[in-house]
């Protein structure tokens, strides 16, 4: 635990780093340097600037060090601008290793009890939506999709299966979340039973996204206990 | 007046001539990241392709691709003999050697290069140009996977042509498994035909070219470059299906594999009980078209790549459904995102899917929250929303593309109306010199201010094959 909040303070550090490195007069001058030499506009320089620190996030997210804050924003603001030009090509999201979904079950009951209780939704949403958490994006996907049918009491749509009997209060939230997120493996098909493979499977899916409301509820919360 | 290439004789001055022409460049040393940058021109309003060497990248200007944009030059301290040697075949020995001065002085910003007169156009070989062009539209979004693995071929091949491939980082590897996969999809006729497309119908080809009979000289030509026998034969079998020691040959192979789209491809209504119907669907359901309408973001990726303009529509009270007509697995790994439309602030993030023929996206938001969402459509979900200029910016590029893209296809009325498009997108986005310089392209009274004449090349596979609007 304590390694963990070592390396949290030292992510935050970097990112903190790089957005003072760019307000610094070295940082700037890399600014406008870079901006003359893509020959884009002077008033790109704080969406660049946004973008660059938006970069340093996702390496924060990842557990990734940055060991030289100039050198590095150097090259990603100049990245960034240069992806400016080459549009509309996309590089797609590089698949990382398969997710342990089935190690991440954690005891979350009381957490997403209180999450409803809580007030900071919109401090939960930016959080879960930082996708780079997470090796896959339907738990990113299926967590948002949770929030907006427990909290926001969205009705799903006709198409989206609906647990039958016995199921808890959040239930059909997560069957909902899941069906959004594409996880339809976790349903049976039409006329088709619900066998125990895919009961298993839809109940290890849903013990993951609690487990990512859980962190965001705890992180959030955290914050605020800071502020 | 344009040059149009003729790859047939591409290669046979490119062993004399530097593959980048004879051009000015600003050479200056970054020592941070140890880079040189050989700046030439600024991309123009159609921005830039790139393309990565062993030690060198290339930077090209996409409205005319005998134009380089800049080179930079990484770890330029420590230069291989491979990355020099390189460098010496994209700008000449004697260019290549004075680039270098600046190396380990910051300070140092000097004038290299330099046109040749009387000689004719100065810019990149249009064979060295192609490769660019072929490299980096090869794994555009939008394609199926058949169609990139195509298109990665043709850059392949390319780069073999220019004797290249070993200045290209893993350059082997991807002939090898581009051509597998071709190979793996089956007849060409029936993968890349034109009657596969509905959008490609009554199109005449160019050049008397389609993508099936380009398909068939690049697997000729592959099959003359790789080593595997056994795929080798499978090849030549696509291309002569009917020569007996090629299906003798390819009786011993191993069954083909099922196409990869085809095998990713998920249907959202799977799990849809039996008994729904679009009668059930309550028409009293109220819709927001305008506030749905202005939602889409103008960086979306099918709007970029196709100028295409997805649909939203509320299928019930909270349930809102994205639709992109006729691209169904062209959007494999993309997502929907909504964000609320005063914090931005991430609502639903959900997968795109096939439905039948079309691409969809159904995600669950409150009314309200519509009424003002900005939803954008990504291939990779950890990306942050972009702010309103910035995809102004982009979305005007990407027409500049567009717009390039359409003249190598002969479609040249067309292809004004996209320079018009990016010109108003540039102004939009407060960059009013590409504004200008895209309206001259679109009115044709554009002029190089060294009066050398622009080039258009051949269509490469990516033009044919990546949807257009």
């Amino acid at each position: 635990m304590a390694l963990a909040e070592r390396d949290a303070r030292d992510d935050e550090t970097d990112v903190v780093g790089v957005a003072r490195w760019l307000m610094s007069a070295d940082g700037q001058a890399m600014v406008r340097r870079e901006l003359r030499r893509c020959g884009l506009p002077d008033s790109y320089d704080a969406d660049l600037a946004e973008m660059t620190e938006h970069a340093a996030q996702r390496m924060a997210d990842r557990g990734q060090p940055i060991h030289s804050i100039p050198a590095w924003t150097t090259h990603t603001f100049r990245r960034r601008a240069m992806d400016l030009l080459k549009s509309p090509a996309h590089r797609r999201r590089k698949p990382l290793d398969e997710l342990s979904a089935d190690s991440t079950h954690v005891d979350t009951a009381d957490s997403i009890a209180d999450l409803l209780a809580a007030l900071q939704l919109s401090e939960i949403r930016r959080h879960v939506g930082h996708a780079d958490r997470h090796p896959h994006g339907w738990p990113v996907s299926a967590a948002l999709s949770f929030l907006s049918v427990a909290i926001d009491g969205c009705a799903p749509g006709r198409c989206c299966p609906a647990p039958i009997g016995g199921a808890d209060e959040y239930d059909a939230a997560h069957w909902a979340a899941l069906f959004y997120a594409g996880e339809t493996g976790c349903f049976a098909a039409n006329g088709t039973p619900d066998t125990a493979t895919i009961r298993q499977r839809r109940k290890r899916r849903i013990d993951t996204v609690r487990a990512v409301l859980a962190d965001a509820y705890t992180a959030t919360r955290s914050e605020v206990d800071d502020d | 007046m344009t040059d149009v290439t003729d790859p047939a004789a591409d290669h046979v001055e490119s062993a004399i001539e530097p593959l980048l022409g004879a051009q000015q460049y600003i050479a200056e040393w970054e020592p941070l990241n140890d880079e040189l940058f050989l700046t030439g021109t600024l991309p123009g309003p159609a921005g830039s392709f790139e393309m990565s060497f062993r030690g060198v990248d290339v930077v090209l200007d996409a409205a005319d691709p005998a134009v380089v944009n800049s080179l930079t030059i990484t770890a330029s301290s420590h230069l291989t003999h491979a990355a020099r040697r390189l460098l010496g075949r994209l700008l000449g020995d004697d260019v290549a050697g004075a680039a270098l001065s600046p190396v380990g002085d910051a300070t140092v910003r000097i004038r290299i290069g330099g046109r040749h007169r009387g000689r004719g156009r100065d810019g990149a070989h249009p064979a060295m140009a192609r490769l660019v062009l072929a490299w980096s539209t090869a794994n555009d979004a939008g394609m199926r996977a058949e169609d990139r693995a195509l298109a990665t071929l043709e850059a392949a091949v390319l780069a073999h042509h220019l004797g290249l491939q070993a200045s290209i980082e893993g350059c082997t590897e991807m002939l090898h498994d581009s051509a597998l996969t071709v190979a793996r999809a089956g007849p060409l006729e029936r993968t890349f035909g034109w009657y596969r497309d509905p959008a490609q119908r009554g199109r005449t080809p160019i050049g008397g070219a389609t993508a099936a009979s380009i398909a068939a000289e690049l697997c000729r030509e592959a099959a003359g470059l790789i080593t595997d026998d056994l795929l080798r034969t499978r090849l030549l079998q696509l291309i002569e299906p009917d020569e007996p020691r090629h299906i003798a040959a390819a009786a011993s192979a191993p069954a083909p594999a099922q196409l990869p789209a085809m095998a990713k491809r998920m249907r959202l209504d799977q799990a849809a009980p039996a008994e729904v119907t679009e009668a059930d669907v309550d028409a009293a359901i109220a819709y927001l078209p305008h506030a749905l309408d202005r939602a889409v973001t103008a960086d979306s990726l099918p709007k970029l790549i196709a100028g295409a303009e997805p649909t939203i529509g509320r299928t019930t009270n909270d349930e809102y459904e994205l639709r992109l007509a006729g691209w169904a697995d062209r959007a494999d790994g993309w997502w929907v995102r909504a964000f609320a439309g005063a914090d931005r602030v991430p609502l639903a993030m959900v997968p795109m899917a096939a439905d039948g023929p079309d691409a969809v996206g159904r995600f669950l938001v409150t009314e309200h929250a519509a009424a003002s969402m900005v939803v954008d459509i990504v291939d990779d979900p950890a990306e942050a929303l972009v702010p309103e200029q910035i995809a102004a910016f982009r979305a005007a590029v990407a027409a500049g593309k567009r717009a390039g893209r359409l003249e190598r296809l002969e479609r040249l009325d067309e292809a004004h109306v996209a320079w018009q498009r990016a010109s108003e997108l540039h102004v939009a986005a407060g960059d009013s010199w590409r504004g200008e310089t895209a309206s001259a392209l679109a009115a044709g009274r554009f002029q190089r201010t060294d009066g050398a004449r622009t080039i258009t090349l051949q269509p490469v596979v990516a033009d044919l094959l990546t949807p257009l609007a």
